[in-house]
């Protein structure tokens, strides 16, 4: 398979220009980029989703004439998206053969479906049975599935759209193990994925593109992560994760003997000019105790200070003026009113301050918010711009200039750029590090072990709602993380 | 991007915010024609007079629901608080009774405030939906008035009181300037600077636009909520003052489908039910077409349950019209916003050839 010239173009923006690159049988090609950089548009121009405007996709030597989704799926191209496409109340079997249904006359007929579903699975050593409702199945096995629906009409491309962005590590190698029985039958495929460090496992070739040009293809092996970035980010980055050293001071957060529903006696102390990470399993109780500790939800017993200072149970409110913030996983739920505008979004958190008799000072909010703007490097038309019309890392430091105006103290970040681009994780990671060089502390949730290793300068490690362990930046290293982390489930 | 079409994204951006105004004078036009067939001038400066001073009872109830809309919520106790608290209060503002009315008008108000207040608790503490609650409190404080007051009718009320409903104050051509318009108004203009230039307006707003993301930023939403819905109920109590002024009466069976004219108005006049977006003056507008609906098909001699069908008919045309066009401004002034800058960009680059 082979891309030729593809050039795209949007009203007011060129998504992609000429660009061309090829997909071998049995190879996993993988695409890099920072969001924008024209990944998805080449996989719906692919999928057939959109026309491109010059260049053409040619397929075993023969380009692809009247570009439709359907015309796709003839040839064999298939998308595994990352948010899944099943129907949740459907057995593995109906939905393998949604749309293209085994029919005896008029009517469908199930057992051939479940036989071959059944055979499909098996094929990619899967021991589920066909007959199961999709609810019923765990995210890993629903993928799996999605494989399967794909292989269901012989697939010779298949595109992975950030497959493994909601995976536990264990599902995640068993994709893995699919991927590679898919690679020795000769499946070509692409894979486009924000963690670098997976690409190096499973990856064949790299592409990268940048604002929609084709920057290089070349062979994973003959390239270090050092030099993908970037490419990525089209800048020298010295490291991924900065790390000047700080000065730690006094407690600013303890969490004492905290019991709630999900967690049991977590105590944990941050100080000043410290990131704690805390790691751990998904569903180890991390992402409650920091919604207990700023007050979103209740605890049973326990106590939260802030520079010494007990926050009462229940009230946000009170742990933002104590200086406490938390800067929640899901930013388009918790962090942002995404109907309203940067300028509203950022000041939020700080009325009373900016305005202490009551009435909006506009000009004053105008000049506050265009000092974080570039203060936070914010890459946006302007201030009055809809945060849903923002990219996942410019949501993120939305979420962050609205806690740096209100002169928090004590940062609780969970799980601070999952579905962040390379480029815009870094800067990310250079603003932690200031923060915490200007005395702030930072409790950093993270299920991704080498920002964990990168950023923290102690790590905590929490298995079925405890605390199982703390190491020194020293001492710590991935195996006896994940060793704990799996030690209470 | 051509200048051309970046003129019509513009135009565009402005003609989907302005569905309130478009909806209004198609109304008006409509009636002006289906009347002058008839021979009557629809659009007359009296004619306009006596709409626009109808649609400042409606006014004031549209308000009212909008706040509590703006929340995401929905208020259904208005007419039967309307009732109660009148009913309650209104032996005081009788003829003869030698109270000032000063004094009841306070207690309906401030009543009206405290079953707000109530449905508020009920919604943040309870965590019952606004929509139960409201119609909860609606049932019981309409029963509440049928069990106080039996058959009665409060009647012929202190003519001083009833200058709030009644009272004009001058004439400028044809058009003469009432009471209520003053009082609405005055009200509009209130919550406009509420809402639109305070913190407070800026956290009702955020709050409604995304509650979990309000609770995460420190807002206190509870507090928020239950001002919403005890403002929304307070105003209910206001426009019962200005009913029963107007009807020179109350009784139980007051203003008996008062808050589905009051939700009318609102989302005509622009708020989404999925809060977090509307404009105050909408609600003018809103007002203005639910009235001239029902006075241009009074005037047409048409029936009365015609009237409910086409108000039926138009909530929904208003909300589909919210839904599609609030998103398609949205993209629109963020295209228009880009091609802007882009066009700044290009420009800039060439001073620097």
């Amino acid at each position: 398979m082979e891309f030729r010239g593809i050039t795209k173009a949007f009203p007011g923006v060129k998504a992609l220009e000429n660009v061309s690159f090829d997909l071998k049988a049995g190879e996993v090609h993988v695409i890099v980029g920072e969001n924008g950089a024209g990944k998805s548009t080449l996989m719906k121009i692919l999928a057939g989703a959109y026309t491109c405007d010059e260049g053409e996709i040619l397929l075993e030597g023969k380009p692809i004439v009247g570009n439709s989704p359907k015309v796709s799926m003839e040839l064999g191209i298939r998308m595994i998206y990352q948010e899944l496409n099943l129907v949740p109340e459907l057995s593995i079997a109906a939905n393998m053969f949604l749309g293209h249904e085994i029919k005896t006359g008029p009517i469908v007929n199930k057992g051939e479906q479940v036989r071959r579903s059944r055979a499909i699975l098996e094929d990619l050593g899967l021991q589920t049975d066909p007959t199961t409702l999709v609810k019923n199945l765990g995210i890993g096995t629903q993928q799996m599935v999605e494989i399967g629906k794909a292989l269901s009409t012989n697939a010779k491309v298949l595109v992975f759209d950030e497959p493994t962005s909601s995976l536990t590590d264990s599902e995640i190698r068993e994709m893995f193990r699919i991927i590679r029985l898919l690679k020795s039958r000769g499946v070509g495929m692409f894979y486009i994925s924000h963690r670098l460090e997976e690409l190096f496992e499973i990856g064949d070739r790299v592409t990268v593109l940048r604002d929609g040009k084709h920057i290089m293809t070349d062979d994973i092996h003959n390239l270090e992560m050092k030099q993908i970035i970037e490419h990525i980010a089209g800048r020298k980055i010295d490291t991924l994760y900065p790390h000047t050293k700080k000065k730690i001071g006094s407690p600013c957060l303890e969490i004492e003997d905290l019991s709630g529903e999900r967690f049991k006696k977590v105590s944990i102390t941050v100080h000043s000019g410290e990131i704690l990470g805390l790691s751990g399993l998904v569903g180890a109780g991390r992402s409650e105790v920091a919604r207990a500790a700023f007050g979103i939800d209740g605890y049973y017993e326990g106590s939260v200070r802030v520079m010494g200072k007990r926050i009462p149970k229940k009230s946000p409110d009170k742990a933002k003026r104590a200086g406490m913030c938390l800067l929640p996983e899901d930013r388009k739920v918790e962090g942002l009113a995404l109907s309203l505008s940067i300028r509203e979004n950022t000041v939020v958190s700080s009325l009373s301050d900016l305005n202490p008799l009551g009435f909006i000072q506009r000009k004053k909010e105008h000049t506050t918010v265009s000092g974080f703007i570039d203060r936070l490097n914010i890459a946006t038309s302007s201030m009055e711009k809809l945060t849903r019309f923002l990219s996942g890392g410019t949501q993120q430091k939305v979420v962050l200039a609205k806690w740096l105006l209100s002169q928090s103290k004590i940062f609780i970040f969970d799980e601070p750029t999952r579905g962040i681009d390379v480029g815009a994780r870094n800067s990310i990671y250079e603003l932690m590090d200031n923060l915490v060089a200007e005395g702030a502390a930072i409790l950093m949730i993270s299920s991704d072990l080498p920002e964990v290793l990168g950023m923290s300068d102690r790590i905590c490690v929490m298995s079925g709602g405890t605390v199982v362990g703390e190491f020194d930046k020293e001492q710590a290293n991935q195996q006896e993380i994940l060793r704990l982390a799996f030690s209470n489930v | 991007m051509s200048k051309n079409n970046l003129f019509v994204m513009r135009g565009k951006a402005r003609l989907s915010s302005m569905s309130t105004v478009i909806i209004m004078l198609a109304v008006l036009l409509l009636f002006a024609v289906l009347n002058m067939a008839q021979g009557i001038n629809f659009l007359s400066a009296s004619n306009l007079s006596t709409i626009v001073n109808q649609a400042c009872f409606l006014i004031i109830v549209g308000i009212g629901q909008s706040l509590v809309i703006l929340m995401g919520g929905i208020n259904l106790s208005m007419g039967a608080v309307m009732a109660f608290t009148t009913v309650m209060w209104g032996d005081m503002l009788l003829k003869n009774s030698g109270i000032h009315p000063l004094i009841p008008s306070v207690l309906i108000v401030a009543s009206a405030a405290l079953i707000g207040c109530l449905s508020g608790l009920m919604i943040t503490k309870l965590h019952i939906t606004p929509y139960i609650a409201t119609f909860a409190v609606m049932y019981a404080f309409r029963g509440l008035a049928w069990v106080y007051l039996r058959n009665r009718v409060i009647y012929s009320l202190n003519e001083g009181f009833r200058q709030i409903a009644i009272g004009r104050l001058f004439k400028v051509g044809g058009f003469s300037v009432t009471m209520p318009m003053v009082i609405a108004a005055g009200f509009l203009l209130l919550f406009f600077i509420l809402l639109r230039h305070t913190n407070m307006g800026r956290r009702w707003y955020f709050t409604g636009a995304n509650p979990v993301a309000a609770k995460f930023s420190g807002i206190n939403t509870d507090r928020v909520i239950i001002a919403a819905y005890t403002l929304s109920t307070a105003l209910a109590g206001f426009a019962g003052l200005m009913y029963m002024a107007r009807l020179n009466s109350t009784e139980p069976g007051l203003a008996g489908k008062t808050h589905f004219e009051a939700i009318t108005v609102s989302l005509i006049g622009g708020f989404a039910m999925s809060g977090g977006y509307g404009n105050i003056w909408g609600v003018a507008g809103g007002a203005i077409v639910v009235y001239t609906i029902q006075a241009g098909m009074n005037s047409l001699q048409l029936p009365g349950e015609l009237q409910s069908m086409i108000n039926g008919l138009l909530i929904i045309f208003a909300v589909f019209l919210n839904n599609t066009l609030a998103n398609k401004k949205m993209q629109l002034d963020n295209d228009v916003a880009e091609a802007v800058m882009q066009k700044n960009q290009l420009a800039r680059m060439k001073r620097g050839l």
